[in-house]
């Protein structure tokens, strides 16, 4: 089969530059939201499966396995367990066990921030709203609270102190995570050491911000474990996060998850349920699952609108042509290299608004910090997304292509060549 | 036209007939159990047999030679004989014993005696994993995977020769080989007299640690009250009524309890562990021996390990599966 020069296909896509335009656009639009849904898809996924340690076990009371914020256990739990469990790690004589209290909080920043400033007496005053017009301004977010001791930068090895320094129990002092301010809604410069944050209707002092990539945790406030048990009036405990080291069949040392699972059978009183961190993250991700398939139903409907614009326009560019195209058979191509030459001028056109739209995921997408429940996480547009946004474009070109294409070729030779 | 309609009926043909050929090749068996056998060449590739799950009623060796039909798969459970000749040398080969053989007779492994031959026929199983021809990898499997004289090992295999009476030789499809054996008759026949249900041994509040005890309940207790690969679980009396026993109600795990406090709960429940010589509890499952599941009956024989008043611990010598 004689197929039509590629030429004849470019030089056409250049007959109508508004079309073209439209066409590449058009394109564009659909692929990158093609892009945000597998970014917002990818990045929920990953934060959630990095959040937990690889061999972390957590210790929640029973009957709240599914939300760390609701479970309750006794302040003491923590002693039990390093003293009772074998093969928890240490380091220098400190057993890897954090002892912590998760807690969502309304936090408040900017105008009220800068009322720590001023003087103690004005800060009391703010802090009891005699400052309206400081206090009333700025609107608190829900944030993910973590009191923590200093065990905590153990077990979480992802996290590491950035800047500044621990915050000291008693002090009114916090740690913020690299995230926490796209989930409080403010510029990084209003969660900055040295600045404060308005919690419990008194300001806290940001004392350091830490890092912990790709992970949930970088959306938290950390806190003195001490200060938010008695900022939340409790005196329970949320949970235990300890580090066991791995069990070695050959010396009998270390300890894994069976080994925690049977010391909470042997200790009913306590009512502790262990948990894997990671399986307490992956059922979390599990709960987020109907929203991830919204993001892609809602991409694959806007594509389908996409792709009949596409249709359209390709209609539109093809019907004016049909006489082109009854001479072109006439001349001894066959209807299957016109097809052919139609979908490679099709394809060009949203192959080009694919890599465009490729291009602005990569330098302007990746990475955006998008918020939810749980705190917040960055777009992850990788090559898998990428490689599924390209494919998009191409399946626009041929599938948009296809239809019109089929419908110009259908009336006979005569008739085409007689066509207005 | 014509060219394409023939076209597409000779696809539609091809189709038809690689679906018949996939059909039979999965009704012959191509796809079971018994091809996955075929992937073992070298004695690392075993390591894919291995389960890290116990399956659930597996026979005893004595009860599975009088029921095994040749061609069949079946799952038992026994242990690698305790003698020299347990392992055949630079074949991949060993003699499986049923535990009731195996009692009075567990010497150090240093002075293992040279033959298995004292145990009755009719408790031995020879145990052979092949290649993809069908004959025995040409290596030795003692003290590869976890197996070595005394091991404990649940075993999927396809029946060789079976004459129900006293030669069993097995392919095996699968195993599970747990880190630590159980201990030689800790499951016993005969139901032990004076065994006094959990609630009520609980209720008199007199258990002290060292007591011996006899105690019989349900499993359960919460979501999970076995512990995977830990010989530990929790056992219920029976003046807590299980969710299923409730009129009406729908629980999908009705072992939990749910439908009680977590006080009733802990006043008439005791924890049961099976422990070494060390006080550490065996890695091993308890779920799914001598079909053992939840709110399953049982009798435990033990000793109180630990009574704070509100939690117990018996450390069991003896278990007796009511039901």
């Amino acid at each position: 089969m004689r197929l039509l020069p590629f030429a004849y296909a470019v030089r056409n896509l250049g007959r109508s530059p508004s079309r073209l335009f439209l066409s590449v656009a058009g394109a564009a639009m659909v692929v990158l939201l093609i892009l945000v849904a597998g970014g917002f898809v990818n990045g929920m996924s990953r934060a959630l499966r990095a959040t937990g340690g690889e061999h972390n076990v957590i210790l929640m009371g029973a009957g709240s396995e599914e939300s760390v914020e609701r479970s309750e256990i006794e302040a003491g739990v923590p002693g039990v367990l390093a003293a009772s469990v074998a093969g928890v790690r240490t380091r220098a004589g400190v057993a890897y066990v954090s002892p912590e209290v998760h807690v969502m909080l309304p936090v408040r920043v900017g105008a009220a921030a800068r009322t720590t400033t001023q003087s103690s007496g004005e800060q009391a005053a703010a802090a009891q709203g005699s400052n309206t017009a400081s206090m009333s301004k700025p609107k608190g977010r829900q944030v993910m609270m973590r009191g923590v001791t200093p065990t905590a930068a153990l077990v979480h090895e992802s996290v590491s102190l950035t800047e500044g320094r621990w915050p000291v129990s008693g002090a009114d002092e916090v740690l913020v995570g690299r995230m926490a301010a796209t989930v409080l809604g403010v510029a990084e410069i209003d969660v900055q050491v040295g600045k404060a944050v308005m919690i419990d209707g008194r300001p806290w002092e940001v004392v350091g911000r830490f890092s912990a990539p790709g992970t949930v945790v970088e959306a938290e406030v950390w806190l003195p474990l001490a200060d938010l048990m008695t900022a939340t009036k409790r005196e329970t405990i949320s949970c235990v996060v300890l580090t066991l080291d791995p069990y070695n069949e050959e010396t009998g040392e270390g300890a894994d998850f069976g080994d925690i699972a049977a010391f909470t059978k042997t200790r009913p009183d306590l009512e502790l349920v262990p948990m894997t961190e990671r399986e307490y993250y992956g059922k979390l991700a599990n709960f987020f699952g109907p929203i991830k398939i919204v993001a892609w139903v809602t991409a694959g409907l806007i594509a389908v609108g996409g792709l009949f614009g596409g249709l359209n326009t390709m209609y539109a560019a093809f019907a004016s042509r049909i006489r082109e195209l009854g001479t072109l058979q006439s001349i001894g191509y066959r209807r299957l290299a016109i097809v052919w030459s139609m979908i490679q001028e099709s394809t060009l056109a949203t192959a080009a608004g694919g890599l465009i739209a490729c291009a602005v995921g990569v330098f302007m997408l990746d990475g955006l910090a998008v918020r939810f429940s749980m705190g917040a996480f960055g777009l992850m547009i990788d090559e898998t997304v990428i490689g599924l946004g390209l494919l998009t474009g191409l399946a626009l070109g041929v599938v948009g292509a296809l239809p019109p294409a089929i419908r110009c070729l259908k009336p006979t030779i005569p008739v085409a060549l007689k066509a207005v | 036209m014509k060219t394409a309609k023939m076209n597409v009926t000779g696809a539609v043909r091809a189709m038809s007939l690689a679906a018949m050929l996939l059909g039979g090749a999965a009704g012959l068996g191509v796809f079971t159990p018994a091809a996955a056998m075929a992937q073992v060449k070298s004695v690392a590739d075993v390591k894919t047999m291995l389960k890290p799950e116990l399956p659930a009623n597996a026979l005893e060796i004595t009860a599975a030679m009088k029921s095994a039909k040749v061609g069949e798969t079946i799952t038992v459970r026994g242990n690698v004989a305790m003698s020299k000749d347990a392992f055949v040398e630079n074949r991949s080969m060993f003699t499986l014993v049923d535990e009731s053989t195996r009692k009075g007779c567990c010497p150090p492994s240093d002075t293992l005696p040279d033959t298995a031959c004292d145990i009755p026929a009719e408790g031995r199983a020879t145990v052979q994993i092949v290649d993809a021809n069908g004959r025995p990898l040409r290596a030795g499997l003692n003290g590869q995977h976890g197996l070595k004289p005394g091991a404990e090992v649940f075993l999927t295999a396809k029946v060789e020769t079976a004459n129900g009476n006293d030669a069993l030789v097995l392919t095996a499809v699968s195993m599970h080989v747990p880190k630590a054996p159980l201990p030689s008759g800790f499951f016993v026949e005969k139901l032990p007299e004076t065994a006094k249900d959990v609630s009520e041994a609980r209720k008199a509040g007199t258990l002290k640690v060292g007591d011996e005890v006899v105690l019989r309940g349900r499993v359960g207790g919460s979501k999970e009250p076995f512990v995977a690969g830990r010989a530990v679980f929790t056992l219920m009396g029976r003046d807590l009524k299980a969710c299923n026993e409730n009129p009406d109600d729908k629980c999908s795990k009705p072992w939990d309890y749910c439908c009680e406090t977590k006080t009733d709960i802990l006043a008439n429940s005791v924890t049961v562990q099976v422990v070494d010589a060390k006080g550490q509890i065996l890695r091993t499952d308890m779920k799914g021996r001598r079909g053992l599941k939840e709110l399953s009956e049982m009798v435990v024989v033990g000793k109180v390990a630990s009574a704070d008043g509100k939690a117990v611990v018996i450390n069991a010598t003896a278990v007796h599966a009511a039901q």
